[in-house]
């Protein structure tokens, strides 16, 4: 059903002139439904009468415009309704949202509880539309998600059915396992049955374990040998199908093993029966518990990015034709003007264009204090607006916003590869071979000298005892959990890591090059020093000097008016002014000429300088910049200007010496300037007189050297620096988020987050080595004891058997390894790779 | 046996909505009620409710009767 008001307005983009707006009536009269039309190109729109009995679609409507090569500006949105519980409901709901002026169509889906809506924006509202629906009895709970959130749900559903199925798998193999196990410990003679009544209710028990449960190594081996290689999986099903075939055989044709003597093997585990039904079921339980608990990890390590994720708005209030609406946020486009009110999130990036407020930027770049907004500055997307009331241009909507893009990143990063993995990768290949080489080695040798009568089942048990505690299966874990977690835990304290490559490399770091300007400086120039000849006032004489740099656009003009306002000194008219470029300036203020420049400035004026020249010298020593002030021809004073060095600079260079780093600072300055300001912050070494298009050769002169270099800069135009070093850091100072150019980018423009970033590397590291050895070196090591070597330590050396208890069931009589154990010491190194990688979400730097 | 015992056998008591036609239980009307005339009717949810209320001759007399 249909309902539609007999007048529509169509709000037009793109209206230029007469021809067009005709155009666009044309078109507009040519569809069915449309009974007239009159377009206004002041007001960019289309006034449409329409036919209630055969109302146009919105679709013709918009399409005949399109057509005439313009844009009507329709929303179309989906809401989640709520309090629907019947049929009706449906119509109730889409009358409701009819009865909107402005809504041209309302399409309600009972099965999923959401509202399509289509509507002019210029006439209804968000509010409007949720209040009309909350009249007629139901709620609108929020805008219905956006695609990339449905696809993170359906993948976290997914994921969560997944580990269902497999928790269940590991709970009946685990119950049967068990059963097996206990059944097996009962004396025949208690459970009043023959050995092949109770090897026979064994196998009915292991069978569908091994078959069904274990199924999937089944699969997964074939998959593996259909590409001629081996994996994991090969080893646990090789293993479990000898354990069990083994059992099968001696459950089904006991006289032929027992002219062999193997039945009553009892000896070597304990066993009463002569199978080893449990080492199969118990053995396949185990695995898929190592998979399950990793399965739930690897969950636990994208957690960063699902908190990015949820940092997006839904909504933005836009103007559009002077009235504030509500748009969802992909509808928000460039150039929108977006009001933000206090307490409320800033849904896309933009410029401010009007009020001033201060913004929570933490989520983006870890700084916690709050930053000052005013007309000019840079708002983003997810920031929280804390006091004040603003409105902002949009320049960056949709993937484009600064958090897209750091999401997008971070995906990247955290799937990426790193070098190390490639190393682990090969030598996994060539491991699975050798593990079944040894195994089949372990089988003959036990076959041809055991020590006690039945060979065979000591043979076997060696050998599946060797598949599976050799089982790498950890290792496919042990790199990459490590590098999401280190790189999710870098993402919310600002530490953009670009790619996994880059976190490796910058554990291998010792030395470190700063870029001077805009990274160990704030980038902008301030008024340090004021010194006055004779008696004149300070303020008097800066005062003069601030006004007449009113009409000037040069830095060292603006640190001036800025120390002035800082002051609270009012600045007076200027009149006259001229810029000579390279000296200075020259202004009248009050009637007096006053006179701004350097030293040649002033000597080309023929000025006397007041005994302020010695003054000025000891200035440039100590890397600042001097300006003679002088009023009606006479020098009154010498202002020093320098960029001053962050406050946290020197602390940072510090810690970054506790990490046995060399600190480099680069520089065009000179010598002098640039030793004084490394002897202030302690820097190591000083490249100073580098012109911009030296830094990278310098860069690789130290490379040259044998050092591994990270070098630091604003990520402009130090870009082939910073492409240069092994790794490249940029520092974001808030105004430009430089992404592309830099291996780490530092989000929150700290100083500190550089060693921070170098030490979650060495963390990651670490933690991967440790995973590696967890993994591997661990499993390796019980090799040996798998093979049954225990056995020559017990019975040679010791000449005793396995004492009783606990030990005995490990190792059974002879100090031979029990294949449920390999298997538990298997899922237990899976368990404690993970665990070891999820520490880094703890990590703290220092 | 206690009444509430009791009324865990008992025939729990319905109307039908006038609205969408569904069966709703007397006791606990998840749309609520409305008094029309000398007649309580009982809603599936507030949807209904509001419809109801505001045109119940309509749904009484049959003209606003949906075909489901």
């Amino acid at each position: 059903m249909t309902t539609i008001q007999d007048t529509l307005t169509l709000p037009i983009f793109g209206l230029t002139d007469d021809a067009s707006a005709t155009t666009v009536e044309e078109a507009l009269r040519a569809v069915p439904g449309v009974k007239s039309v009159h377009v206004d190109i002041v007001s960019g729109k289309a006034a449409l009468e329409v036919s209630q009995n055969r109302p146009p679609t919105p679709g013709d409507l918009n399409a005949a415009v399109e057509e005439a090569g313009h844009h009507v500006l329709m929303e179309k949105i989906s809401l989640n309704i709520g309090g629907m519980t019947c049929a009706s409901c449906v119509i109730h709901v889409e009358n409701a949202l009819y009865e909107v002026p402005g809504v041209l169509s309302a399409s309600v889906n009972l099965a999923t509880d959401q509202a399509t809506v289509q509507y002019l924006p210029g006439m209804a509202t968000l509010d409007d539309i949720s209040h009309m629906v909350a009249d007629a009895g139901y709620s609108i709970d929020g805008l219905a998600g956006d695609e990339a959130d449905e696809e993170a749900a359906t993948e976290r559903l997914a994921r969560t059915k997944e580990i269902n199925a497999l928790a269940r798998k590991v709970i009946i193999a685990g119950m049967v396992g068990a059963a097996v196990m206990t059944i097996m410990f009962i004396p025949l003679e208690t459970l009043h049955l023959s050995t092949f009544q109770l090897n026979f209710i064994l196998w009915t028990l292991a069978t569908p374990v091994q078959f069904w449960i274990g199924a999937t190594f089944y699969r997964a081996a074939w998959g593996a040998l259909k590409h001629r290689t081996t994996n994991m999986d090969t080893l646990v099903a090789v293993g479990t199908s000898v354990a069990y075939g083994y059992s099968t055989a001696l459950t089904f044709f006991e006289s032929f093993f027992a002219d062999a003597h193997l039945v009553h093997a009892h000896s070597v585990f304990n066993h009463s029966t002569g199978t080893y039904f449990d080492a199969s079921a118990i053995v396949i339980s185990l695995v898929l518990l190592g998979r399950l608990l990793e399965a739930r990890a690897k969950g636990q390590t994208s957690e960063a990015i699902r908190k990015l994720m949820g940092l997006r708005s839904k909504t933005a209030r836009v103007i559009r034709d002077s009235d504030e609406i509500d748009l969802p946020i992909d509808q928000v486009v460039l150039d929108d003007i977006v009001v933000v009110r206090p307490g409320e999130q800033i849904a896309v990036d933009g410029e401010l264009v009007g009020g001033s407020s201060t913004v929570d930027e933490s989520m983006l770049t870890g700084e916690s204090l709050p930053v000052e907004k005013s007309e000019g500055s840079l708002v983003y997307g997810a920031t929280m607006n804390k006091t004040g009331s603003f409105r902002f241009r949009a320049t960056k909507v949709g993937k484009d916003t600064v958090l897209s893009q750091i999401i997008r990143m971070v995906q990247e990063a955290q799937g990426s590869q790193a070098p190390i993995q490639r190393l682990v990768d090969k030598v996994a290949s060539r491991f699975v071979p050798a593990v079944i080489v040894t195994a089949t080695i372990t089988f003959i040798g036990w076959l041809v000298w055991a020590p006690v009568p039945p060979a065979l089942p000591i043979a076997i048990l060696n050998f599946v005892a060797v598949l599976v505690i050799a089982c790498p299966c950890a290792l496919g874990l042990a790199t990459p959990t490590a590098i999401m977690v280190g790189m999710g835990n870098g993402a919310e304290r600002g530490i953009l890591i670009h790619n996994a490559e880059a976190l490796e490399r910058a554990y291998a770091i010792n030395v470190v090059v700063l870029d001077k300007t805009g990274t160990l400086t704030q980038g902008r120039p301030v008024v340090t020093d004021l010194v006055v000849a004779d008696d004149r006032s300070k303020e008097e004489v800066l005062r003069l000097a601030a006004s007449a740099e009113r009409g000037s656009e040069h830095p060292l003009g603006e640190a001036i008016i800025a120390s002035a306002k800082e002051r609270g000194l009012t600045l007076n008219e200027v009149t006259e002014f001229k810029a000579v470029p390279g000296l200075g300036i020259q202004a009248r203020v009050d009637g007096a000429a006053v006179t701004l420049g350097n030293l040649a400035f002033m000597e080309q004026q023929g000025f006397v300088l007041n005994g302020l020249a010695g003054q000025a010298e000891e200035f440039s020593t100590q890397g600042k910049t001097s300006m003679f002030i002088a009023v009606d021809g006479h020098v009154d004073a010498v202002v020093a200007v320098a960029d001053v060095l962050r406050p946290e600079a020197k602390e940072a260079v510090e810690t970054m010496h506790g990490l046995g780093l060399e600190v480099v600072m680069l520089t065009g300055d000179n010598h002098r300037t640039a030793q004084a300001i490394a002897d202030q912050l302690g820097i190591d070494r000083v490249l100073a007189e580098v012109l911009p298009d030296q830094k990278a050769d310098q860069v690789r002169a130290l490379q040259d050297d044998g050092k591994v270099v990270a070098m630091v800069g604003d990520g402009i135009n130090d870009a082939p620096a910073l492409a240069r070093a092994d790794v490249g850091v940029a520092i974001g100072t808030g105004t430009d988020i430089a992404l592309a150019a830099a291996d780490v980018t530092l989000m929150r423009g700290d100083l500190r987050g550089v060693p921070e970033a170098i030490s979650l590397s060495k963390s990651t590291m670490r933690t991967i080595k440790q995973n590696l050895f967890w993994a591997f070196g661990y499993n390796t090591l019980l090799i040996p004891v798998a093979a049954g070597l225990l056995f020559v330590v017990f019975f040679k050396l010791l000449n005793s058997p396995v004492p009783e208890g606990p030990l005995r069931y490990i190792l059974g009589d002879f100090g031979f390894l029990n294949p449920v154990m390999a298997a538990g010491a298997m899922a237990l190194s899976s368990v404690s790779v993970v665990t070891n990688s999820l520490r880094l979400r703890r990590f703290k730097p220092g | 046996m206690s009444p509430k015992f009791l009324g865990l056998f008992g025939k729990n008591e319905t109307a039908i909505d006038p609205v969408c036609g569904m069966t709703v239980g007397v006791k606990k009307a998840p749309g609520g009620t409305h008094m029309f005339g000398e007649t309580v009717y009982y809603f599936c949810g507030p949807g209904c409710r509001v419809a109801f209320s505001k045109e119940p001759e309509a749904y009484l007399s049959g003209e606003k009767k949906m075909d489901m």
